[in-house]
């Protein structure tokens, strides 16, 4: 059907449904985020308690985290590389790493939240609290579904469903995989840096 | 798009076909629109006959009251009709009913871009509608906070029991979730499935609308979707975001942070549901004037600064929460802005209207009762954006009247509008002329009875959201105002009985319609019914604008199809 319709818009005119798509999606998904770290910014300022950094949270940890996932994002970009060139391991290696890393960043995350439950560090215990369990954990959904979208990818790519001419969802994934790093270099600043 | 084989339920359930999908959004927001309608004659019950026990309906709704309203069930039911009729009834009507119908069929596409995700939208709106009607049975009833839901009230230190407003936010988050897939949708289809020769300025002024409506949608909806996820963690898990005083735990919260947020989201939102029935109104004053649109590129344009407008303006619902003069100054100067592009495309309704040869069919009657019940909502809305009016009259039922006018009148008899228009192409019948008349002429004279006169009563001071506003000494003698208002608002639920018979009659047994009954110039009437998956046998090639409409260059005929070449 994509190609019955041809269009005489020059601007689009290349540019595959999904890969539109998924353009609006993150402009909209990042608007969200931006509405949630603006809100937190907010009730700091209005004389919310706010620890400084590192007193509340295990910072080292979690730059290690971040870390990781700066990594992962680096995988990610190695594996779209590879199936653009049609190198099929290096894409399903790469493609590992890159879900290894999610799951890790997840699971720290995870070790974290488990971590300051024990603590009686609660959403409930101050605005501080509710701000980082509010925003850490809008993002840890995001790299949920990620990792959810990297798995079935995967699958795909171990059936050799995508190579060098056929490789839009692997392109959409890198998008909004890079999509999620962004968002947590953001939240990662707000909520543990500032 | 090749045939394929259909099961009843990929047919008629999980259908991936736009039409299919609009159809069934029509349904679910005309339920919807009966429930709140419902809902507004129980409430206006309540204000003329004060806890008087409800005919017909109160025994059944309130067996356990004798069939009286009691205050904590009167303000749930005024919670759930302005929630319901602005979220669950006008918005699938507008952006899901018509957008999904008109869109790829007047841009001459094959389908959406994203056929399975419009699905998924269809349904993830309908479990929201379950979630909403179910908060009803939940303990404690539904939400009561009023459909702003506004914090302290509407969180657990705000004293109303039960789950009804957590489960008010989670509905309200998937119907958000539903509506951003859409946009997602229209956007991507009209940037990239427009027809060869489909430029911007040759698309209908519909599929304007609805496209500026679904960038405001995507813009603004994950926004108070952020707002309503922090509610709901305040009613779910304790965290107090919203709450500050006396009855706070931890410090810093601040209900105004909700406000903001809300209306951040909540002015847009008035353009969401208002840009689609402009550019449908605008088309449709066309074609029933036999003359193309006065001055398309200025409405269109017109309509694009008021997107970005919109944006700018939510400050003027929240003046009587306390704001700082130079903001409220600034707000002030934005919201009065907007009269300008406002008026302009007001004028050029007129301009095509005038001398035009009329056709006096139900669509066109209510597509001019749009125009003016929405001079009356933008002419009081004036009253409501000056800060020193707006201060003695935003808590009274002049409020009241001003946003019904807007919303109720105008997009409502928008929607009518659509709905007798599109009727023959979406069903393949034609809806009874005569009553179809006679259904507008009962809904325009008692709505503006209503809506008019809630104008008067709140001018004269009659506060709004009153339980029982015969209590107070000051508004007794209002009091047969308001039965009267209440007496109009009643025939115009029952001239809604008139709409549903002859929409049922016809969709049964109504004569077969012709292939283009309105003698329409745009793509959807060039294909007959029933309309196949895919839409047009061949790809059509736009060569004229939406309006050729009494070209003199056309022989034979009044008007020209978009796909005909006339020189």
């Amino acid at each position: 059907m994509e190609q019955a319709l041809a269009m005489e818009d020059k601007a689009f005119k290349n540019i595959a449904f999904g890969k539109l798509g998924i353009w609006v999606f993150l402009i909209i998904d990042g608007l969200s985020f931006i509405a949630i770290l603006i809100a937190a910014s907010y009730l700091r300022a209005n004389g919310a308690p706010w620890p400084h950094p590192g007193q509340a949270l295990n910072v080292p940890l979690t730059a290690f985290n971040t870390f990781a996932l700066l990594l992962s994002s680096y995988t990610m970009m190695n594996a779209l590389e590879a199936v653009r060139a049609g190198d099929q391991k290096k894409f399903i290696r790469d493609l590992s790493w890159t879900l290894f890393l999610g799951v890790l960043f997840l699971s720290i995350q995870a070790f974290e939240y488990r971590h300051f439950i024990a603590e009686h560090f609660l959403p409930s215990s101050s605005i501080y609290a509710g701000c980082f369990f509010g925003a850490t954990g809008f993002h840890g959904l995001h790299v949920f579904s990620g990792i959810i979208f990297i798995l079935y990818v995967l699958i795909g790519g171990l059936k050799g469903r995508f190579n060098a001419a056929n490789h839009l969802r692997v392109e959409i994934l890198t998008l909004f995989w890079h999509f999620v790093d962004l968002m947590w270099m953001l939240v990662f600043t707000v909520v543990y840096l500032l | 798009m090749p045939e394929h084989r259909q099961s009843f339920i990929t047919k008629y359930i999980f259908s991936t076909d736009h039409k299919r999908i609009a159809q069934q959004y029509l349904f679910f927001g005309i339920f919807f629109l009966l429930w709140g309608g419902l809902q507004a004659m129980l409430l206006r019950w309540q204000i003329a006959y004060p806890e008087t026990e409800v005919p017909i309906v109160g025994k059944l709704l309130f067996p356990e009251n004798n069939g009286i309203l009691t205050p904590d069930t009167y303000n749930q039911v005024l919670t759930m009709h302005g929630t319901v009729m602005i979220f669950w009834a006008v918005t699938p009507l507008l952006t899901g009913a018509f957008a999904n119908f008109v869109v790829p069929l007047q841009i001459g596409a094959a389908d959406m871009a994203f056929p399975v995700l419009n699905m998924i939208s269809f349904w993830t709106f309908f479990f929201s509608g379950v979630v909403l009607l179910l908060s009803h049975y939940g303990p404690g009833g539904s939400a009561a906070a009023g459909w702003t839901s506004y914090p302290p009230l509407s969180t657990p230190v705000g004293g109303i029991p039960g789950w009804g407003q957590a489960l008010w936010c989670l509905s309200l988050v998937l119907m958000g979730t539903a509506v951003i897939m859409g946009a997602i949708n229209y956007i991507t289809t009209v940037i990239r499935l427009r027809a060869p020769g489909m430029t911007y300025m040759r698309m209908p002024l519909t599929v304007w609308g609805i496209w500026l409506s679904s960038i405001l949608n995507a813009i603004f909806v994950p926004i108070i979707a952020a707002g309503l996820i922090f509610l709901l963690l305040d009613n779910v898990l304790g965290t107090q975001f919203f709450v500050a005083g006396g009855k706070a735990t931890v410090k810093g919260g601040d209900p105004l942070l909700y406000q903001h947020v809300f209306w951040l989201f909540g002015h847009p939102e008035v353009y969401i549901l208002i840009l689609p029935v402009w550019g449908l109104v605008s088309d449709l004053l066309s074609t029933f004037s036999r003359k193309p649109a006065f001055g398309y590129r200025v409405t269109v344009l017109c309509m694009g600064v008021i997107t970005v407008l919109s944006a700018l303006v939510w400050g003027h619902h929240m003046y009587v929460a306390g704001m700082s003069p130079l903001l409220g100054k600034s707000f002030m100067f934005l919201t009065l802005l907007i009269s300008l592009p406002t008026s302009i495309f007001f004028l050029n309704w007129l301009g095509t209207m005038w001398k035009g040869s009329l056709r006096f069919d139900a669509p066109m009657l209510f597509a001019m009762s749009v125009v003016f019940v929405f001079g009356l909502g933008g002419l009081t809305g004036l009253y409501m954006g000056v800060i020193t009016s707006d201060m003695y009259l935003h808590d009274s039922m002049f409020l009241v009247g001003h946003f019904h006018y807007t919303l109720a009148a105008s997009v409502l008899m928008g929607s009518f509008a659509g709905m007798y228009y599109w009727f023959p192409k979406m069903f393949g019948r034609q809806m009874d002329p005569f009553w179809g008349k006679a259904h507008f002429w009962i809904t325009f004279l008692a709505l503006n009875y209503v809506f008019f006169n809630m104008l008067g009563v709140g001018y004269a001071g009659q506060h709004r959201r009153l339980f029982d506003p015969g209590a107070y000494d000051f508004i007794k003698p209002l009091m047969p105002m308001n039965r009267q208002i209440s007496t109009a608002a009643f025939i115009l639920g029952a001239a809604q009985g008139i709409f549903i018979l002859n929409f049922v009659i016809a969709l049964l047994r109504g004569p077969k319609a012709a292939r283009n009954p309105w003698e329409s110039a745009t793509l959807e009437w060039t294909v007959d019914y029933p309309i196949p998956h895919g839409n047009f046998a061949a790809q059509p090639v736009v060569k004229c604008g939406p309006h050729e409409y009494s070209n003199p260059k056309i022989k034979g005929k009044d008007w020209a199809s978009q796909t005909e070449d006339i020189g």
